[in-house]
């Protein structure tokens, strides 16, 4: 089970062989070209940068970036096209948003014709943080691209982070559906939602991971707060993920652990044909390169 | 007065107020450890007096058991919480009291009470809960609202928070606060609801409706708190990198991502329900005796504030 960005950094260049495709849609972001030297150097991906390619030099200049061996596909307009074809020839093993607008990639991608989604499975983002005083990583969903899920949907929250994370050796993770409350309050519909998610997993509907909800942030992660309070069960105070309520909470959480808390993180959005790493222009090279690693797992 | 910007502020404010003319608080239903605690710090460094309304004995039974000092403070029996409450709400309705903080009684059922007819505390607005924080890494205090008991404000109610939350940024001395409308997305988009209805805000604060503070919105916590990720984003408002109120979407995402910062950053947390013509504190179990004396010390800043002007908000 992968404890740290360490243990998943040691997981991926034990099982890439051959260096994988990674396309940036849009001009590549310094910070994002230093993470994909970094990687390449190690043998772990070939990186496709499409955009300017006279605005792509340049800032590799500024930033002393060395592109050698990075492919160029000098591009004007659209730039999500290019990553599309190459998505339908299976070309591309890992997509990286660069200079273009989260929405605006993800709902081109998102489009029918793309070949981006598989059928109806849901498309979700998750976020990593090694948060330092538990001692082990801990997974948060959605902080990118669900911005309120229904009850449906987050049940496909949690099917996609228990399939994410067994790729880095979770054999049944403990999720919780998070809430302000650890019980349940008709008035508060995500109690309800996280209880009605909690039954199903008692009742086998959801295979591969132990679920329980609503729990509060500390009964979730702490396990002297949950024993404090009596909330008893598998769950409580070992959460590996998080399911939060709505897109502001995960995200929220995602920023407090990257700007206050310091926690190494990073996130990636599975789901769909290949992963995605749409991190922001403020987050560090660290996370970017955390975030590659959570793709190439 | 100048701006308070750490939880240590906040207490040494609070002492200064009090020299003037020294702040009363009744606590209701007080045998509760944690409380007896706060108020016990409190009074022992003069940020206020206090009146303990509750179980005698168990007030006692507790403070032995747990060695807190209550020789200064006044005990007025009332065995049943409830009773206590009402008690301790009808000190602060007489303005014996400037403050009430909650013990070992519901929030609703304290609330409810103060809201009662029988008594004269309703202030205009609904009564919502905002917690001050000291985080390490910014370079003032955030005020974050609601995680305590609006659970999906709308239009009317974000309003609401606005001006309650600006009050207490007034009674902490900033003239005209900072207010950030949170988003996941610093821009307005169709599929993020949150953003379409701080948008619907902003308009109303550009009409001149909110000029109580400087607002901004939708605008992400970090571009909030950081200037250098807002300039990076072309974001240009005063608020942005320098907020001091942070107005969320929801009571999960304050209640969660203020844990965050409590549980995994050296943050100070001094939570206060204002709206009411006297302000609550409330501490939980889990704060520090720093949380609980910088929760009281609100508290009686915010009451000094109101009896300043005009006791309504």
């Amino acid at each position: 089970m992968v404890k740290d960005f360490g243990d998943l950094e040691s997981l991926v260049r034990s099982s890439i062989h051959k260096p994988q495709r990674v396309m940036v849609i849009g001009n590549c972001f310094y910070k994002w070209m230093l993470a994909l030297r970094k990687a390449m150097d190690a043998g772990l991906i070939s990186p496709v940068l499409i955009g300017n390619e006279k605005a792509i030099r340049e800032n590799a200049e500024i930033h002393s970036v060395d592109l050698t061996g990075f492919e160029i596909s000098d591009t004007v307009g659209d730039v999500v096209q290019p990553a599309v074809e190459a998505l339908n020839s299976d070309q591309v093993d890992v997509l990286v948003r660069g200079d273009v607008g989260t929405l605006d990639m993800l709902s081109a991608l998102f489009a029918r014709e793309s070949g981006f989604r598989l059928g109806k499975k849901l498309v979700s983002g998750i976020s990593a943080h090694f948060v330092g005083k538990l001692g082990r990583l801990l997974f948060v969903t959605d902080p990118i691209v669900v911005p309120a899920p229904d009850l449906k949907a987050k049940i496909g929250l949690v099917e996609n982070a228990a399939a994410y994370t067994a790729k880095l050796g979770f054999q049944k993770p403990n999720i919780a559906l998070t809430a302000a409350v650890e019980v349940i309050y008709p008035v508060m519909q995500h109690t309800l939602e996280a209880a009605v998610i909690a039954k199903m997993s008692d009742r086998k509907q959801i295979k591969d991971c132990l679920v329980d909800g609503p729990l509060s942030m500390d009964c979730a992660v702490i396990e002297s707060a949950a024993k404090d309070k009596g909330v008893t069960g598998w769950v409580a105070g070992k959460a590996d993920i998080l399911v939060q309520p709505n897109i502001e909470t995960s995200y929220g959480m995602y920023k407090a652990f990257v700007f206050f808390v310091k926690a190494p993180s990073g996130c990636v959005v599975v789901g769909g044909k290949v992963p995605i790493c749409a991190t922001s222009l403020a987050d560090s090279v660290e996370t970017n390169y955390n975030s590659l690693l959570m793709a190439l797992v | 007065m100048e701006p308070i910007t750490s939880a240590d502020g906040i207490i040494e404010a609070a002492k200064r107020v009090s020299e003037k003319k020294r702040k009363h608080v009744a606590v209701a239903a007080a045998a509760d450890a944690a409380v007896l605690e706060a108020v016990s710090a409190a009074e022992s460094e003069a940020v206020c007096d206090v009146t303990l309304f509750g179980d005698a004995d168990k007030i006692r039974q507790i403070s032995n058991a747990e060695s807190i000092d209550i020789r200064n403070l006044n005990i007025e029996n009332y065995p049943d919480p409830v009773e206590a409450a009402y008690n301790a709400v009808r000190m602060a309705d007489s303005r014996d009291a400037d403050a009430i903080m909650k013990g070992f009684v519901g929030t609703s059922t304290l609330l409810k009470t103060i809201l009662s007819r029988d008594f004269n505390l309703r202030g205009k607005n609904t009564m919502s809960h905002t917690a001050v924080l000291d985080i390490p890494g910014y370079h003032k205090l955030l005020g974050i609202t609601d995680g305590g008991m609006i659970v999906k404000p709308d239009f009317e109610t974000k309003l609401q928070l606005i001006d309650n939350g600006s009050m207490i940024f007034n009674a902490l001395g900033f003239e005209k606060p900072k207010v950030a409308l949170s988003s996941a997305i610093d821009y307005v988009h169709e599929n993020f609801p949150s953003t379409i209805l701080n948008q619907r805000l902003m308009e109303h604060y550009n009409a001149g409706n909110i000029p109580s503070c400087e607002l901004f919105g939708p605008i992400t916590l970090e571009a909030a708190t950081s200037k250098e990720i807002a300039s990076s984003r072309g974001i240009e408002s005063p608020v942005a990198g320098d907020a001091d109120l942070f107005v969320v979407d929801s009571i999960e995402e304050c209640n969660i991502v203020s844990k965050v910062l409590i549980l995994f950053t050296k943050t100070t947390f001094a939570g206060v329900i204002v709206g009411a013509k006297v302000p609550v504190s409330l501490v939980s179990r889990t704060d520090s005796v720093q949380n609980k004396k910088a929760s009281l010390s609100i508290a009686c800043l915010v009451a000094d504030y109101l009896s300043e002007h005009g006791g309504d908000i």
